[in-house]
């Protein structure tokens, strides 16, 4: 039976608020009737017709009382009063629009750009690969290594790359690995379409992956149309067969699902495609996209080089596996290197020293969970991302103290209101509820339009962060990100709202209501609160101008450091003569026929062939053993190798230190020569002359004996930040190599040159592709990337936050000469110069100035400990640095001050005296 | 809305308002102030009652289906709300007067002299 009355009372308020009901006109007319029955009772008991009306109202005791009782049976009591806090807040919100509009946009910018990074993190940091149970893979070792590594033994320490052979032994052990998968360490870049490149006309680049056939099975990716690989294609014989990513099929195949069973030209050879990954699975690594999945066979084909397959020596897998059930990390990390160290034992068999025994024995692989895939771009952005999410923290925190102070300002305001309010029997609680929907509300309107914000700042900075093959990060916005917008939009109206909202309600009834301002110092305890934000903001952001000061500093040294060419001038052009099906034998008349022509170019002053690019990502690393030099137990002696033309050294402006440089004696079936590094020859000669030494390539075992001719200065072929490597030039024309870099020094602007370059290339070698052509200056802003971005979001976010500061110190301060207008007219009219009041206004200021300043300072210096690493050139206590930091934030401060203090001195004494 | 205050002399001990109300309208129905009038006259003005206070009580019952509601003529000639009794209302009648007695038996039996 009550569950029936409950039911009864939920569709009949229901019916109330959609409004079936006209409760109150009802009512009226009922307690209308009620009222002339008792007047007429009484009056004919005798009563005078006044008499009777009143004895009836008497009776009936009060009318409105038993209306609203009334009305309120009819309605729910909590989601009434919570709507009449809604409609109230809006009210009172629209009374005030230039108020709600300055807050709505500090919160839409503050939760907007907060939400934007912490969607880039979640992104490449937090979430976990679209595969099945996640948590149960695990990567062989923790380093980003990618390429190939050429083996000379046991010489690897903490073991990245793998051979294929070896990946296969691994996966016979299921006691630890219920599977174990080989992936290729580096994408291959792939020209679909054509077998070669149609002369003039660009061949789409794609990124593709070579994974062994069981990788899809053993990860349990998801496959949006037909089916995902499988170890039958993965054995030689099999027919050639790919998987698309699911960003091609949409770009380059328009969805179509017929294209299962279609032949695509990769490369020059067909493939078959026999599915079409889904879209959550985009790869192996967040935020690199994979566009195709070719089985692990295929590698010989698809790379136009020898066989990598069974080799031994040739390390240039990477190894995923799963853990067995039940098999914790630990355990398996134990164990993976057990069989690590047989395994390698087995493979040296014969030859196995003692020696050889114990080298192996330190070896041991990093078993890391691989949850969210392979940490190659959250190792590299993984610092400066939590350095962005700290900043744009700490700049919502500036906001929400701004915010909270103008609340406090209003707040006041109100007393009157408030006053009345509480005289007329409101709870205070139910006031402070009500404050803080009018806080919850403004951090909705804000938190909403931030999401708009969020979507423009992720773009932007994609369009930073990607580079050519890092393509975009699915930036939909979606459970854990919405949630965090969420998030923020609650903590920060509890941040700002709360301490105002309980303020604002301690009301001292008798002052309020006379309305006098006789208080003059105003809430003592509000004033203390207000004056507390103000050295917070100025803490704040002070340690925001210290950390920008510092990067920004680190990129200056890193922009005008000596790389030890010279990149003014200079234009690179990318090169793949593999990728456009050129014969490795046709090289050596397609480079002549380059130089020859691209030199004949006016404004041309030299020109050069190199195996690669300078920064540009690429690098080749061998193995040396130097005439003369007994190198260390375990010694790394792998060194940077370059084939280049004779010009490369006068092209890119390396200085020649000793002897000469390469010319036309040196040519295949000469005597091998080399010029090498001056860290090369610091390291491994020390003070005997380098000209004239020899060394050997490719392990102790070499006979290939090369002399070296030269030495040139230092130059940071592939990183401006770390150190210059030890480098070996050798003659392009004594090893039989691919070169993909050309090198072209220009008379005057290099921009000029680039379309008549390519047309030039493209003449001397139809079939060559030209994958990019640009400045090395470029190159040069390119690599420093990260550090330009990094720098100037802070530089930014921190003017942002000295502005935030700026206007908070203001308006506490004007609010504080407001409250004190009677206090300084009494002061003026007593004979206080003008300039006195000014000094008594600034002077406070700058005592919460100052005490800002001691806070901050503390904090930077703390927090700046932490930005070590990644600074370059200067150190994270620098004083200048400080200095400037805490000079424009006096400046600005103290400006931003000036205006109330001028006001106050400009006050009319009469006028203040009157001012009630 | 509603504090719990202590019950003043001659007030309707709470929670029997509703049932004396229920109580009234089973032979006919009635408007508010035929209800007011009756409990008057029935208590021999022992219990008084604000009648205005009868309305959210009539609201709240109807609310809960114990009642239904329409508007009719009355005897002097203007408009009225008359309630009736619903067969819910009637059910829910019998439990409470079936509670009510079996608490003031147990209150009686105390107060007996042993």
């Amino acid at each position: 039976m009550r569950i029936v009355m409950r039911l009864w009372s939920f569709v009949n308020r229901l019916g109330a608020i959609v409004g079936l009901r006209p409760v109150d006109r009802d009512l009226k007319e009922e307690m209308d009737f009620h009222l002339h029955a008792k007047e007429a009772e009484c009056r004919a008991a005798g009563m005078s017709e006044n008499d009777a009306r009143l004895a009836a109202r008497r009776a009936f005791g009060s009318v409105a009382l038993a209306a609203e009782d009334s009305r309120a049976a009819w309605r729910y009591a909590l989601p009434d009063s919570i709507l009449q806090d809604v409609r109230y807040s809006t009210r009172s919100l629209l009374k005030t629009p230039v108020f709600t509009s300055a807050v709505v946009l500090t919160l839409a910018l503050g939760i907007g750009v907060n939400t934007a990074i912490f969607t880039i993190i979640d992104r490449v940091m937090l979430r976990p690969l679209a595969v099945r149970e996640p948590d149960r893979l695990a990567a062989f070792g923790a380093r980003p290594y990618a390429g190939i590594r050429l083996s000379d033994g046991p010489h690897q320490r903490g073991a990245q790359l793998f051979s294929v052979p070896i990946s296969k032994d691994f996966a016979r052990y299921p006691d630890v690995f219920s599977d174990v998968a080989a992936v290729g360490s580096f994408p291959v870049t792939t020209y679909l379409g054509g077998a070669t490149a149609v002369a003039g006309e660009p061949l789409e680049q794609a990124n593709a992956l070579l994974v062994s056939g069981n990788l899809f099975r053993m990860l349990g990716a998801p496959v949006a149309i037909g089916r995902m690989l499988e170890q039958s294609d993965d054995r030689p014989g099999a027919q050639p067969v790919v998987v698309l990513g699911h960003g091609l099929w949409t770009r380059r195949f328009g969805r179509d699902p017929a294209v299962i069973g279609r032949t695509i030209r990769a490369n020059g050879a067909g493939y078959t495609v026999v599915g079409v990954a889904a879209p959550a699975f985009r790869g192996l690594s967040p935020g690199i996209n994979a566009d195709l999945w070719f089985p692990l066979q295929t590698q010989p084909t698809l790379m136009r080089e020898d066989s990598l397959l069974e080799e031994r020596n040739v390390l240039w897998v990477r190894l995923i596996g799963r853990l067995a059930p039940g098999v914790t990390i630990e355990r398996a990390r134990a164990r993976t290197n057990e069989l690590f160290r047989r395994l390698l034992e087995a493979e040296a068999g014969a030859s196995l020293s003692l020696e050889m025994k114990k080298e192996i024995d330190k070896l041991s692989i990093d078993l890391v969970p691989f949850t969210q895939g392979f940490s190659d771009v959250r190792s590299r952005w993984g610092v400066p991302l939590i350095i962005l999410m700290t900043v744009v923290g700490m700049v919502l925190l500036i906001a929400c103290a701004n915010i909270g102070n103008l609340l406090l300002a209003r707040g006041s305001g109100r007393q009157r209101e408030i006053s009345l309010r509480v005289a007329l029997g409101a709870g205070r609680i139910r006031l402070v509820r009500q404050f803080l929907t009018e806080s919850l509300m403004l951090s909705a309107l804000g938190g909403t339009s931030g999401l708009l914000v969020a979507d423009w700042t992720v773009q932007f900075l994609l369009g930073v962060l990607s580079t050519r093959g890092a393509a975009a990060i699915d930036t939909r916005f979606d459970g854990p990100v919405l949630m965090f917008a969420v998030g923020a939009t609650l903590f920060s109206a509890f941040l700002f709202g709360s301490v105002p909202a309980f303020r604002a309600t301690r009301v001292d009834l008798n002052t309020a209501l006379r309305g006098s301002s006789a208080n003059c110092l105003g809430d003592r305890r509000g004033w203390n609160l207000r004056r507390g934000l103000v050295v917070f903001q100025v803490a704040v952001s002070l340690c925001l101008l210290v950390g920008a000061g510092l990067l920004l500093r680190s990129l200056a040294n890193l922009q005008q450091q000596d790389l030890g060419f010279r990149a003014e001038s200079v234009l690179i052009a990318e090169i793949d003569p593999q990728g456009g099906g050129i014969e490795r034998g046709e090289m050596p008349m397609i480079e002549h026929t380059l130089l020859e022509r691209i030199g004949a170019l006016p404004d041309v002053s030299s020109v050069s062939l190199s195996l690669y690019g300078l920064l540009s990502g690429s690098q080749r690393t061998e193995i040396v053993s130097v005439d003369g030099y007994e190198s260390g137990r375990q010694e790394d002696m792998a060194v940077r190798v370059l084939f280049a033309t004779p010009a490369y050294f006068k092209t890119v402006g390396a200085t020649v230190s000793s002897g000469r440089t390469f010319d036309d004696r040196d040519r295949a079936g000469a005597p091998l020569v080399a010029v090498v590094s001056e860290s090369f020859a610091r390291h491994f000669l020390g003070s005997r002359p380098a000209i004239g030494s020899r060394f050997g390539l490719d392990g102790p075992e070499s006979s290939s004996q090369i002399e070296i001719i030269g030495t040139v200065r230092d130059i940071k072929i592939s990183d401006p930040r770390g150190e210059a490597p030890r480098l070996i030039y050798r003659p392009a024309a004594q090893v039989a190599e691919y070169l993909n870099s050309i090198e072209v020094r220009t008379i005057g602007d290099p921009i000029r040159l680039v379309p008549e370059l390519r047309r030039t290339i493209q003449e001397a070698a139809p079939a060559l592709p030209v994958v990019d052509l640009s400045p090395l200056s470029a190159q040069v802003d390119s690599s420093l990337r990260q550090e330009r971005m990094l720098g100037e979001l802070t530089a930014l976010f921190g003017a942002l936050a000295l502005m935030l500061a700026a206007v908070g110190l203001h308006g506490v301060l004007a609010y504080g000469v407001a409250q004190r207008t009677g206090e300084i007219g009494i002061r003026l009219a007593l004979g206080a110069s003008r300039r006195q009041v000014l000094w008594m206004v600034m002077k406070q200021a700058l005592g919460w100035i100052a005490a800002g300043v001691v806070v901050g300072l503390v904090a930077a210096l703390a927090l700046a400990r932490l930005l070590r690493t990644t600074l370059f050139g200067v150190e994270p206590a620098d004083p200048a640095t400080i200095l400037a930091a805490v000079a424009m934030l006096v400046i600005v401060a103290m400006a931003s001050a000036y205006w109330p203090a001028r006001r106050a001195a400009r006050m009319n004494p009469l006028m203040a005296l009157r001012f009630e | 809305m509603g504090f719990m205050r202590r019950t003043k002399q001659n007030e309707f001990p709470p929670g029997t308002l509703d049932m004396l109300i229920l109580q009234v309208l089973t032979h006919q129905p009635m408007h508010g102030y035929g209800i007011a009038q009756f409990l008057r006259r029935r208590t021999e003005d022992v219990l008084q009652v604000g009648e205005g206070s009868l309305y959210p009580a009539l609201q709240r019952l109807q609310v809960q289906g114990l009642l239904a509601a329409g508007w009719r003529q009355s005897d002097t000639g203007r408009r009225a709300k008359y309630y009736r009794l619903t067969s819910l209302g009637r059910a829910y009648l019998e439990a409470e007067r079936e509670s009510y007695g079996r608490v003031s038996g147990a209150i009686a039996r105390v107060l007996q002299e042993v």
